[in-house]
């Protein structure tokens, strides 16, 4: 089992008010269909800077997105691992958005 | 640029579609409550002041505070008690549903425009995650997350959301029932009683429909609250997960 990063605090990533799914869910996705850059990540997701760069050094380490350089600028890309995690996400929420649908205990 | 762009399976492309369907079905859940809400409001609005300018001009000063015209006090009263809860529910959850609607059209727009007006089986979505994420921040309970006063009563509306609307449901249920006796006193009229006649019938169609939407709304928030513990299992397997194997 990997060590875990010291910026992660309980359920909520210590600079941030947000969850760390809420923060980890919305950069896989967003790294989804193109290599997006840290810049564009930091304007889109609206993270501070150090929360973003430890984002991205936590995903990587999971392998759940992969660098890529493009004309010497640093992108970010999802990876299949990263896919399958976010697939399970779309699952899982597609469980319980199902009106007047009872869910099941899963175990992950 | 293309060249960049990953080759995708079909089971993200299946999963994306299946979750943005629930949620445009759940947005339209989200209206019609809204819209109920809104509804509710005006003829409870219309029918204080009809109840006012009666108290005013058509039942004598003299007897105002007498026998039957009590009554019509008591309603006007109960009826201003709504307006403000009513009013209050309008604008909190107001600015959540325009909110998510924003979102959920944004998904839309930006996927004709990057897939050229079609939608087809290998469409990819930008956006869901930041739906959930604020039908996340406004309906858990752990969400509460900032000390400013308007965050805490919109926190505390959205965790409290059924029992909040339990009260007003109340107060209308009792409003409602007075309103036939009211309507009866002094108004002769032939010109005001078609009018209380249709506000009266108005109020009661939106009451019930934001009572069936509100009872909705309240099983999806029960179960979202489970899912939200199942989010954040999710994002600490993640963390526990070594690097190079598969994850589920």
């Amino acid at each position: 089992m990997n060590a875990p990063y010291n910026v992660l605090d309980g359920a909520r990533m210590k600079s941030s008010k947000r969850s760390k799914f809420e923060i980890w869910s919305e950069v896989l996705e967003s790294c989804l269909k193109r290599p997006r850059t840290q810049t564009w990540l930091l304007r889109k997701i609206r993270l501070k800077t150090q929360t973003i760069k430890t984002t991205l050094q936590f995903l990587q380490s999971r392998d759940l997105i992969e660098q890529i350089e493009d004309f010497d600028t640093i992108k970010y890309l999802t990876t299949k691992k990263g896919e399958e995690a976010l697939i399970r996400y779309y699952n899982l929420i597609s469980e319980f958005f199902e009106l007047g649908h009872r869910t099941e205990d899963d175990s992950f | 640029m293309n060249n960049l762009e990953p080759e995708r399976g079909d089971n993200l492309f299946k999963s994306q579609k299946n979750v943005l369907e629930k949620i445009q079905r759940n947005n339209q859940l989200f209206w019609l409550h809204f819209a109920a809400l809104v509804l509710f409001l005006i003829s409870s609005v219309m029918l204080t002041l009809l109840l006012v300018f009666f108290l005013l001009t058509v039942l004598p000063i003299d007897q105002l505070f007498s026998g039957d015209n009590l009554l019509v006090i008591v309603e006007t009263l109960l009826l201003t008690v709504l307006n403000i809860l009513i009013g209050l529910q309008v604008f909190l959850y107001g600015l959540f549903v325009i909110k998510v609607n924003r979102i959920l059209q944004k998904i839309e727009q930006i996927n004709l425009v990057t897939n050229g007006l079609t939608e087809s089986s290998s469409t990819l979505y930008y956006g869901i995650v930041l739906y959930i994420n604020n039908v996340y921040s406004f309906f858990s309970r752990n969400s509460i997350r900032e000390t400013r006063l308007s965050q805490l009563v919109s926190s505390y509306y959205f965790s409290n959301f059924y029992r909040y609307h339990r009260i007003s449901t109340l107060i209308a249920f009792i409003t409602l029932i007075l309103f036939p006796n009211v309507a009866s006193l002094g108004v002769t009229s032939s010109f005001w009683v078609p009018l209380l006649v249709i506000l009266f019938f108005m109020m009661v169609g939106s009451w019930i429909l934001t009572w069936i939407t509100s009872v909705k709304i309240k099983t999806n928030i029960q179960k979202w609250e489970a899912l939200f513990a199942k989010l954040e299992a999710w994002a600490q397997h993640l963390e526990d997960s070594p690097s190079e194997q598969s994850i589920f």
